[in-house]
């Protein structure tokens, strides 16, 4: 349990986010793609967003969990104290 | 020679103008129609009720469905859906000393609303809308607004997407003899005193992001969270038992500030398998500090046939508000018995399937049918099983 709390406080999100920033900022110099080279990346699967059913599990994992993810739909609204 | 030049270039600028017009033309041509439809079944079970304190029974159930409508036409996209969470909770029995088949069972009801515009010659989608939901002790109304833009040569995508939730917490309006809202609801045997002045809450949540696509098989993004939440972000009928006996309604600051990045990684591996990797971070001014890592691999079996495993695991510290049942000092500011604002490890394990019947068919009476299952578990000894339906159906204009 101490192990858990010791890796969760040296992870603060805005540290996160600047070196995250950075390694996007080293992968953005890659090569152009033509149209007929986007089949794999174009597929639906490889979007970013959830489904629907995935939508649900987010929104309990929310309350359950005390956090709320990035680009997760919830952020409020609704009590979720049952 | 010039003049061979001349022409060449004429025939590249008419060539790349008309292919423009094309495109531009095809985005007006655009006239799809189409319901989703979906089933959330949700059974939870765990022993460290805040209702009671952080003792007692965590039993739930919630049955959810909705429907979505969206209709695409030309640049233009709209977007309803209404579904319902019928919910049938043990816990929020036990606000009143004697357990009733109207406190049992409960329902949050919601529709959202969204107009959204696509600007080819700028590359910019947005969509504006709204939303609403109800309780029986909740009301929550949500404007938003998103914007997204994708690169010349699109490989990169960046938005950003603001919500707001105006929420009230009196209870009444679904009481036949009110209508309306009322009082805010304590637990029976501390009704005696107002707990509360104000029974507003409102958040602000700002989610940005950038997709950079890296190869023809790569697509990594990064997205962050930002979130203001005033007003009362306790619930008035959660119990906090001090150490000294005495029993009190729980009580949490007034201000929350929260920030979350998520950073994804998508990858094509081979012919049919998928993998999505991603990394959380969260923290908040409770103290609270979450870190996530999950894990999906998708297989395609056929063009019409996949299927999915996915895990995830979840750490979390406490927030300094947080003590157990009967650990609390008494006279301290602000104190909850919430086991979700505690110090606990998760796992989420699921599997899924995605089916495309009528792929390839002239007519296709429904066009997917997706189902879902997880399993999660958390440390305190809380578990729970979601099983998700899916179907989306086209419409014929």
């Amino acid at each position: 349990m101490r192990l858990a709390s010791l890796i969760t406080l040296s992870i603060s999100p805005s540290r996160s986010f600047l070196f995250a920033a950075i390694f996007i900022i080293l992968l953005s110099s890659c090569a152009q793609l033509k149209s007929y080279e986007r089949v794999y990346v174009d597929d639906p699967e490889m979007q970013m967003g959830d489904e629907e059913g995935a939508q649900f599990e987010g929104y309990v994992e929310t309350i359950r969990g005390g956090s709320v993810p990035a680009k997760s739909k919830k952020g409020g609204g609704g009590c979720g104290c049952n | 020679m010039r003049q061979f030049f001349i022409l060449a270039s004429l025939i590249v600028f008419y060539c790349f103008s008309k292919n423009t017009r094309a495109q531009n033309k095809d985005s007006l041509k655009v006239n799809k129609q189409k319901i989703d439809v979906v089933y959330n079944h949700y059974i939870q079970d765990g022993s460290n009720s805040a209702v009671t304190g952080g003792i007692g029974t965590e039993k739930l159930t919630v049955y959810g469905p909705s429907l979505r409508y969206v209709k695409q036409k030309g640049r233009n996209t709209w977007d309803i859906k209404m579904g319902s969470d019928i919910i049938s909770s043990a816990s929020t029995d036990k606000i009143d000393s004697i357990p009733s088949s109207a406190s049992i069972l409960d329902a949050r009801t919601y529709v959202n609303g969204s107009f959204g515009r696509y600007q080819p010659k700028k590359r910019i989608s947005w969509d504006i809308g709204a939303g609403a939901s109800i309780e029986s002790d909740y009301f929550s109304f949500s404007p938003h607004f998103g914007i997204s833009k994708v690169s010349s040569n699109k490989m990169r995508t960046i938005e950003a997407q603001f919500t707001a939730f105006i929420d009230d917490l009196r209870w009444g309006r679904l009481d036949l003899v009110y209508l309306r809202p009322v009082m805010l609801i304590y637990p029976d045997e501390l009704r005696d005193r107002e707990w509360f002045s104000i029974y507003r809450r409102q958040s602000y949540n700002l989610n940005t992001g950038v997709t950079q696509i890296i190869n023809k098989r790569n697509v990594v993004g990064l997205f962050l969270f930002a979130s203001r939440q005033n007003g009362l972000l306790s619930t008035p009928f959660h119990r906090v038992y001090f150490n000294n006996d005495s029993l009190a309604v729980e009580r949490l600051p007034n201000e929350r500030v929260r920030i979350s990045t998520t950073l994804k990684w998508n990858s094509f591996i081979a012919g049919s398998w998928i993998v999505k990797n991603a990394l959380d971070a969260y923290g908040d001014n409770f103290g609270v500090r979450g870190f996530a890592i999950s894990h999906e691999s998708i297989f395609k079996v056929s063009s019409k046939l996949s299927l999915s495993g996915d895990v995830k695991g979840y750490i979390q510290s406490a927030s300094r508000y947080f003590a157990p049942y009967k650990e609390h000092n008494f006279g301290s500011d602000y104190f909850t018995s919430d086991f979700d604002l505690s110090n606990f490890q998760t796992l989420k394990l699921g599997l899924g399937l995605k089916w495309k019947p009528y792929l390839y068919k002239k007519k296709q009476p429904l066009d997917l049918i997706s189902l879902r299952y997880h399993y999660f578990m958390r440390s305190n000894g809380l578990q729970s099983h979601a099983l998700s339906l899916f179907m989306s159906i086209p419409i014929k204009n």
